[in-house]
């Protein structure tokens, strides 16, 4: 067995095989935490992103439409509420699948805030919209760019995961 | 004053380089943590050796482990910890550092 404080540094050729060990060790952890988030997790944050807009106008609309505008705000924190709940949940969904807990890539992250930034910018602006126009159609452009959004959230993660493997 | 190669190799940790704690350490780092058995599967390596490769790195402060529920029974997890991610991270570049440095013993010349 090797003894730690006097292990010579290896040769050229003996840390190139060490690459190559760490590197089919890391494809094999890769390849078992592919696309983490599973397609229950996308279709809620679609959903979210999607009728988002929607709920904004209805807390913004005056006179109030099906709900008073404090119940259509109790159903956006709601709808925030679930889409915040759903990222951990299926991080532990998957943890408990595999036994790995699959560690968040930067692009991914990066993808997540521009996700929740957009999105709030988006629905201030349509909510400016709706004040001054009163037409609920101005939130059907922050609503599909919402689920343009998450479509390109989904396709740059599955990228970032089969270059990891690769 | 020190070439930039001779700083990468500076960071070679012979507590990681043993084959099996480099893997180990390889598993932990694409993972955020990962449970021991997964670990012994993924290296194919017994339960008694790992334990032991393991202990070596926890006492070296790299690798830390906690119990928590998976399937209903209380497992050991395993993660890197922020001193043994940046020990790996400094003992790949040092690997890379000694292969790219270094010529190859079939290159002519």
């Amino acid at each position: 067995m090797e003894t730690d404080a006097r292990t010579p540094r290896p040769t050229a050729d003996e840390a190139r095989a060490a690459l190559a060990d760490v590197a089919q060790v890391q494809t094999v952890a890769n390849s078992a935490m592919t696309a983490p988030w599973p397609w229950w997790h996308y279709a809620c944050v679609t959903f979210v992103v999607a009728v988002l807009p929607f709920t904004m106008a209805g807390a913004l609309a005056e006179p109030a439409w099906l709900l008073s505008n404090y119940g259509w705000t109790l159903v956006m924190i709601g709808l925030l509420f679930v889409c915040a709940v759903v990222f951990p949940l299926a991080a532990l969904v998957w943890r408990n699948r595999t036994g790995m807990t699959p560690r968040p890539h930067e692009v991914s992250l990066r993808g997540v805030v521009f996700l929740a930034a957009g999105m709030a910018g988006l629905l201030v602006a349509a909510g400016i919209a709706f004040l001054v126009t009163g037409s609920v159609y101005v939130m059907v452009p922050p609503s599909v760019a919402g689920v343009g959004l998450v479509l390109g959230l989904r396709v740059v993660h599955g990228r970032v995961h089969r270059r990891k493997q690769s | 004053m020190t070439r930039p190669i001779d700083e990468a190799v500076d960071g070679f940790d012979a507590t990681i380089h043993a084959p099996h704690r480099l893997r180990i350490c390889a598993l932990l780092d694409a993972a955020a943590e990962a449970e021991f058995s997964v670990v012994r599967e993924h290296l194919d390596v017994s339960a008694p050796v790992l334990s032991k490769q393991v202990a070596v790195l926890v006492d070296a402060g790299y690798v830390a482990q906690r119990k928590a529920v998976r399937d209903t029974r209380q497992r050991v997890w395993l993660h890197l910890t922020d001193a043994g991610r940046a020990a790996y991270r400094g003992h790949v570049a040092a690997l890379r550092a000694i292969v790219e440095g270094w010529p190859r013993a079939d290159a002519p010349g």
